[in-house]
């Protein structure tokens, strides 16, 4: 199994300081999938293009703090949409959210495994939100997550083995 | 578990993803237009103008309005930013009188200042309008510490104040002098320059947000804090109304503080009580709220322990490294028992926490007081010691034409402010005695105050010279055929004084 993906780092070389508004929005153009696939996972109840707009005009009034020899700008703008959602999320102030019950008897394989998720810890379920849903890399989890690479990967291992006893035999 | 096993979870998982991903419309197209127009958008700012076209034009007055200090970067002479903005941003500039100055005198300056400006295309949003004066070089604009020649007013005129000048579409700041030549006010243009964040230019660094006829302000001392600093600053709800009003909000009052790490995941949003209690807010006596913290937490957020820590680690605000937006939100209805419409207000300032830079401001601009009254004993070509009062103006001075240096350390001596003394050596002060050494001696001997000295700017051994020379019993300055002594203690009395 492996669980590295591939970063798009295609614009990660660009250094965003001083760059006008054109050029910014060509730069974040290739990131904004995963960062609406990232809002969505993390404030479903909220409009993800909504907390991506957000995000990416505070990553614009903030683009001369992006320091490429830090960390991808993919890495930066999954860090920042994740706080946009969080922050959207608390807007709401909503109950917290109701654990969904474990739906076995679902024929729906991507609702059972949805559960299931749902059943972890808030840490291994960000992680496996970020990875699998988000689709997005370790490196970019771990962003998220504001830990280390090798901790997003014990987290997520973890999580997979807390699934394999609520999803029972997984086809 | 196996590693087969994990396998088929880890495959379990890709397709649930593969299948929520297909599911999820995920095509956004990034409009380069969000980024121009982005001078402080809030969220609330951003649900509203969602929320109906009808309140639109409104918002982007009031988001535009949030005025801090690192908007898109452009220059005057530049084609950028002011023709990006809608016009509809073309509010009024809030305008601050600080430093004593009349309250005509500030509305006349203000209305001269914004003319001065014009040329830039710019938006003026924010005025300060200050007694003293300005750096007149571009290069130490708005540096309170920098020393710089006293300038001459035009045209005979006087000094009257300084304006600071904030705009929408630049972080740089516009300022200027403002004397009058006795039939009006005249702007003196220095430049544009961005303010030092370390600095309480003009006034305390605030935002301000407007949405009807609400207005919250966001207050701080300075932006550059030191870990473990406590935080303070106040927002200030007020109401522009003709007579009083009642909001409703929680009972533990209607504003409450948001903090979130610039660029990073850190962040802690307010909660308020959910009981509704009446908030008058009287058009004079707006509702204030020191800077306070309060927040949930609930484990599942990747900033859990430090929102813990926050909330729950003493009294006081205190923030880690890094830098931080600090919003005031005002959440209230305008309807009994929490009906009518809602409000949602916010203003953001961001800070520095950093443990590098001084926990205060410097001292405020200069103001220069050319005012100092002192005595002088003269002696030219061994003859006695004769009285000399220095009057306000620096008359008298002239009887000390004989030497040129001489006549200007009583000219600069005159001033109140050791400051301005010390600006005189055109940032040479420590490099060797200068008129304006001498000077910080004559002022610190008149004023009967060593201390002058080092608040002119002096250091090391000229300092030390400067110490000694001020509370000397037998201080003499020579040249050429006359000697000086300046009475220890022989400054006129100093209603004038700004120290």
């Amino acid at each position: 199994m492996t669980l590295m993906q591939p970063a798009s780092r295609g614009f990660d070389a660009i250094n965003l300081a001083g760059t006008d508004a054109d050029s910014f929005a060509a730069a974040v153009q290739p990131y904004t999938s995963r960062m609406i696939r990232l809002a969505a996972r993390l404030a479903p109840r909220c409009g993800p293009d909504d907390i991506v707009q957000e995000a990416l005009i505070r990553a614009w009034r903030h683009r001369e703090r992006f320091d490429p020899e830090r960390g991808s700008i993919a890495s930066w703008l999954m860090a920042i949409v994740a706080n946009e959602a969080r922050r959207a999320g608390s807007r709401l102030r909503l109950p917290m959210a109701v654990r969904m019950p474990m739906q076995r008897a679902s024929v729906d394989d991507r609702i059972d495994v949805e559960a299931a998720v749902a059943q972890l810890s808030p840490r291994q379920k960000l992680a496996i939100d970020c990875f699998y849903y988000a689709d997005l890399s370790v490196l970019e989890t771990a962003a998220v997550m504001g830990c280390s690479e090798s901790t997003v990967k014990t987290t997520l291992a973890d999580a997979r083995a807390r699934l394999r006893i609520g999803l029972g035999e997984p086809r | 578990m196996t590693i087969d096993q994990d396998e088929l979870v880890d495959r379990a998982l890709r397709e649930s993803g593969d299948q929520w991903r297909n599911s999820v419309s995920n095509d956004l197209r990034v409009d380069p237009a969000w980024f121009r127009r982005s001078a402080r958008w809030s969220r609330p700012a951003m649900a509203l103008l969602v929320a109906g076209a009808a309140t639109a034009v409104l918002l982007i007055a009031v988001t535009i309005r949030l005025v801090l200090w690192s908007a898109p970067q452009t220059a005057p002479g530049t084609t950028a930013a002011p023709s990006a903005l809608p016009s509809a941003v073309a509010t009024e500039p809030i305008t601050t009188c600080a430093g004593g100055v009349s309250p005509a005198t500030c509305a006349e300056a203000a209305r001269i200042a914004v003319s001065a400006v014009a040329s830039s295309g710019w938006t003026p949003m924010r005025i300060w309008i200050n007694s003293g004066l300005l750096c007149p070089d571009q290069g130490c604009l708005f540096d309170p510490n920098a020393n710089f020649p006293y300038p001459i007013p035009p045209d005979g005129g006087q000094w009257v104040a300084n304006a600071e000048i904030a705009f929408a579409e630049s972080d740089k700041h516009a300022g200027m002098n403002i004397a009058t030549d006795g039939s009006g006010l005249v702007p003196v243009l220095i430049g544009y320059r961005v303010p030092a964040l370390a600095w309480c230019s003009g006034t305390c660094p605030s935002a301000v947000t407007t949405e009807g006829p609400f207005r919250l302000e966001l207050v701080l001392p300075h932006l550059d804090w030191k870990p473990g600093d406590p935080i303070t600053g106040t927002a200030i709800l007020g109401f522009d109304g003709p007579a009083s009003t009642t909001v409703w909000g929680s009972g533990g009052g209607p504003i409450a503080f948001s903090y979130a790490e610039v660029g990073g995941i850190r962040a802690v949003d307010p909660i308020w009580s959910a009981d509704c209690a009446p908030h008058l807010l009287d058009p004079p006596t707006p509702i204030s709220a020191g800077l306070s913290k309060s927040g949930a937490v609930s484990g599942d957020e990747p900033d859990a322990d430090f929102v813990r820590s926050f909330l729950f680690g003493g009294p006081g605000v205190r923030l880690p490294a890094g830098s931080w937006d600090i919003s005031a939100i005002a959440n209230f209805h305008d309807g009994a028992d929490c009906s009518g419409a809602a409000y949602t207000v916010m203003a953001t300032v961001r800070i520095s926490v950093t443990g590098e830079l001084p926990s205060s401001p410097g001292p405020a601009h200069p103001e220069p007081n050319p005012r100092g009254a002192y005595v002088i004993e003269l002696s030219s070509a061994g003859s006695a010691f004769t009285p000399i009062t220095v009057g306000a103006e620096g008359a008298g001075c002239e009887r000390l034409l004989a030497d040129a240096d001489a006549n200007r350390i009583c000219l600069i001596a005159n001033n109140l402010n050791p400051l301005i003394i010390g600006a005189e050596a055109y940032g040479a002060l420590n490099d060797a005695p200068s008129p304006a050494f001498h000077a910080l001696v004559w002022r610190a001997r008149a004023d009967a105050d060593p201390l002058v000295c080092g608040r002119g700017g002096l250091e090391g051994e000229l300092l030390d010279r400067c110490l000694a020379e001020a509370q000397a019993a037998d201080y003499t300055y020579a040249a050429g055929q006359i000697q000086i002594k300046v009475r220890i203690g022989g400054a006129a009395p100093r209603p004038d004084a700004i120290d």
